[in-house]
């Protein structure tokens, strides 16, 4: 599994870098900066998340409705723009959750398979 | 309500655009803070924090560029810069811009103007219902030395009774007239139509009705049509003409209705239709002698639906040889020794004429003018491209991408083209409307020439083609990877690769073979006018004006009345303007009763095809190089040295 950078586009990696996103917003409001560490942190650090598709990716979702922002003070006291998971957010991480775990399911199929004609 | 909102995103961004920006850019800032803060607390010096952060970002105009893309205002937000930018680089370079849009300009605004005029006469229809079914009828006879001629009224009466073509058949033929009433008198083109001319043209009046064969009574007074135009200049419009009396050349007659704006059959200029009642003429004129003796009607017919042009050519084929029958003063054997034939011409085709060449040689020349252009301005863009190279590797080297690159030439190009295409269009509708200089008449169908939407059309797809092309060229030569060294040894020192250079050999030599052709084309034109003009009149034509004054025959009838009134005239005009000298010539045709005169004038003029494109402006005075036969003065003004 390659990390998304900002050279791969593809779609799978854009769609899967949303669906960690809207994974993490699920457990609360974050800046780009903390959605970034958080990433990292609960991928164990398979994911180095560039921020150079990052803040796209947030700009594309927010636009899609997923998400919104809003300019909240950090712990230490610096203005920095949160995201927060709307309804329809909400609606599509489940739905990118189950397309995933179908998707991952399928893979992983293909790659156990052992021998013999399908 | 998802797409209420990617709607209301969208409006927002759009709105508050600078804002976003200024919010973006502070977030960005915010996230390289506490990457720089992080690689600190990791124990990093200042400078290699700072460091590290920038780059795991991945630069920060890459990420903002990036994020205002999935914004999706990019598009419009680029465009409007590129515009911007676009303008100032050719406002900066004057030295490219100018003449390419000027060139620009030339190619469109002639090739739109050429394809208007050519469009009008060549390619539309006539302005009547089912108009190619329309024919002129003329009659051809060599034997008898006459290659085209007309109708007699006993030929007129045989086809309408007999053709088995024709849906229906009518004749007329015009002249001259004089308005007598209301204030100044004025001259008009009038058509002597017979009742089903207006059938076989399927016109409709405006108001009123047409003249039918009773409205016409030898000497007495007749129902008139008069026409769109003459209605709202003299009559102002008033719809209570229908009924009124207008006087033609001192004789009331009754105004039975008014013509469909932009209805002029059969001369550019018709005003008045006076009705016909070709038994009448027939027992007037033509009694049993009325065979091939005056041929001097204009026959217009309207095909039946499904006739073919075989059908066609046996009907008149059979309406000849029956002619004998039906008038014995002709027998077979003469029209035999004579050639006679019928003749059936498109109407379209006897109007255009002989123009055609003239028109197809007008579009080459400007196909010819908008290659060159083409090329001229390629050329240009070319060079340009060539100077802009080490901008663009520098501008890529940045970071810009192809697309921007791209959209850089296209919005230059777009720019450039829609300015010219603009004053090109312009210089269109200025020629149309001045009717490319010539008068009505001059060319068939003048009147009816204007910009119209194929017109629009034709000019917007030659400036995105111009458009397409600079760009193309421009970001092509632009882009070409250099000699390498084209950024050490590229700047200050503009330097065009050896293939490059062939290939703007190659345009400047392809416009300056078309400019050969069209050079060469212009020259054998003026050597032809050349000659024309060196050809002996006989006459002294320079300096020399010419005027035609049509009499009403009612009040001068016979050479005397006509003759002393001619001299009066001129006696007036001498002694207003001493520098005047007058002759007058062929004073006994001038005399001529004018019912007479038409008769003859239509004899001579008959069938021809350029009866519509000759120029015809009597009671105004020109040139004297145009002089035709007989009713003239001829004045010499003697500052010109006549």
């Amino acid at each position: 599994m390659a990390a998304p950078s900002p050279d791969s586009s593809g779609e799978l990696l854009q769609g899967t870098l949303e669906l960690l996103v809207l994974k993490a917003l699920s457990l609360e409001p974050m800046h780009g900066w903390g959605l970034a560490q958080r990433i990292e942190v609960m991928s164990r650090d398979v994911f180095q998340v560039s921020q150079g598709s990052l803040y796209p990716a947030l700009q594309r979702m927010r636009r899609k409705g997923w998400i919104k922002s809003q300019w909240r003070l950090t712990e230490n006291n610096r203005r920095a723009r949160y995201y927060l998971l709307t309804a329809a957010g909400e609606r599509q991480l489940e739905r990118e959750k189950e397309d995933w775990k179908r998707a991952s399911a399928g893979v992983n199929w293909v790659l156990g398979w052992k021998g013999g004609h399908a | 309500m998802r797409l209420l909102s990617e709607v209301r995103e969208w409006l927002s961004a759009l709105f508050f655009r600078r804002r976003e920006d200024r919010h973006l850019d502070e977030e960005i800032a915010f996230h390289l803070e506490m990457a720089e803060h992080e690689n600190l607390r990791r124990g990093m010096d200042a400078a290699e924090a700072r460091r590290r952060a920038a780059l795991k970002l991945g630069g920060v105009t890459q990420v903002r560029e990036a994020a205002r893309d999935a914004r999706g205002l990019r598009g419009l937000d680029d465009l409007m810069r590129d515009c911007r930018f676009a303008v100032r680089r050719l406002v900066r370079e004057p030295g490219y811009s100018v003449p390419t849009i000027a060139t620009i300009a030339l190619g469109i605004g002639v090739a739109t103007a050429v394809f208007t005029l050519v469009n009008g006469v060549l390619l539309r229809p006539l302005p009547y219902p089912d108009a190619d079914r329309l024919v002129e009828v003329t009659h051809a006879a060599p034997g008898a030395e006459l290659a085209v001629t007309g109708l007699s009224w006993g030929i007129y009466l045989h086809y309408r009774e007999h053709s088995r073509t024709f849906a229906d058949i009518a004749t007329y033929m015009d002249a001259s007239r004089t308005l007598t009433d209301v204030d100044a008198p004025e001259q008009v083109r009038v058509a002597m139509v017979t009742p089903s001319f207006f059938d076989v043209l399927g016109a409709t009046p405006h108001i009123g009705r047409f003249p039918t064969a009773d409205d016409f009574e030898f000497g007495r007074s007749n129902g008139v049509l008069i026409s769109h135009d003459l209605w709202v200049r003299r009559y102002g419009a008033d719809p209570s003409i229908v009924g009124r009396t207008i006087e033609i050349d001192r004789r009331r007659d009754v105004v039975v209705g008014v013509a469909q704006r932009g209805f002029h059959f059969p001369d550019p200029e018709t005003q008045v239709w006076l009705g016909w009642s070709p038994e009448e003429q027939l027992a007037r004129y033509g009694g049993e002698r009325a065979s091939v003796d005056g041929l001097y009607l204009n026959g217009i017919a309207r095909l039946k639906r499904d006739a073919s042009s075989d059908e066609i050519e046996r009907d008149l084929g059979r309406l000849v040889r029956t002619l004998p029958d039906a008038y014995p003063d002709v027998t077979a054997e003469q029209l035999e020794q004579m050639g006679f034939r019928a003749v059936v011409t498109p109407l379209k085709d006897a109007l255009v004429g002989d123009m055609r060449a003239a028109l197809l040689l007008l579009v080459a020349t400007a196909g010819f003018l908008l290659l060159m252009t083409w090329a001229n301005a390629t050329n240009l863009s070319l060079v340009r491209a060539e100077r802009q190279r080490r901008e663009v590797i520098l501008e890529r080297a940045l970071g810009a991408s192809e697309l921007r690159l791209a959209r850089r030439f296209l919005s230059e190009s777009i720019l450039t083209v829609a300015i010219g295409g603009a004053l090109g269009l312009a210089i269109a509708y200025v020629a149309v409307d001045l009717r490319f200089g010539f008068q009505p008449g001059q060319i068939p169908r003048l009147g009816e020439v204007g910009m119209d939407r194929a017109s629009l059309l034709l000019a917007v797809s030659l400036a995105a083609l111009s458009a397409v092309l600079l760009a193309g060229v421009s970001l092509r030569s632009a882009r070409r990877p250099g000699e390498g060294s084209a950024v050490m040894g590229g700047f200050g020192r503009a330097t065009a690769g050896r293939a490059e250079q062939g290939k703007r050999r190659l345009l400047v030599a392809a416009q300056v073979a078309l400019a050969c052709i069209l050079l060469t084309g212009s020259a054998l034109m003026a050597r032809s006018y050349w000659q024309l003009q060196q050809i002996e009149l006989g006459f002294e034509p320079e300096g020399a004006l010419t005027f035609f004054l049509p009499l009403p025959g009612s009040e001068y009838s016979g050479y005397r009345a006509s003759a002393s009134l001619h001299q009066e005239v001129l006696g007036r005009i001498r002694a207003a303007r001493p520098r005047v000298r007058g002759h007058r010539r062929h004073a006994r045709a001038a005399a001529r009763n004018p019912q007479r005169d038409t008769g003859s004038n239509a004899v001579r003029r008959h069938g021809s095809a350029r009866r519509h494109g000759s120029a015809r402006r009597h009671g105004s005075a020109r040139p004297a190089g145009s002089i035709r036969g007989h009713g003239r003065s001829v004045l010499h003004d003697r500052r010109r040295g006549g």
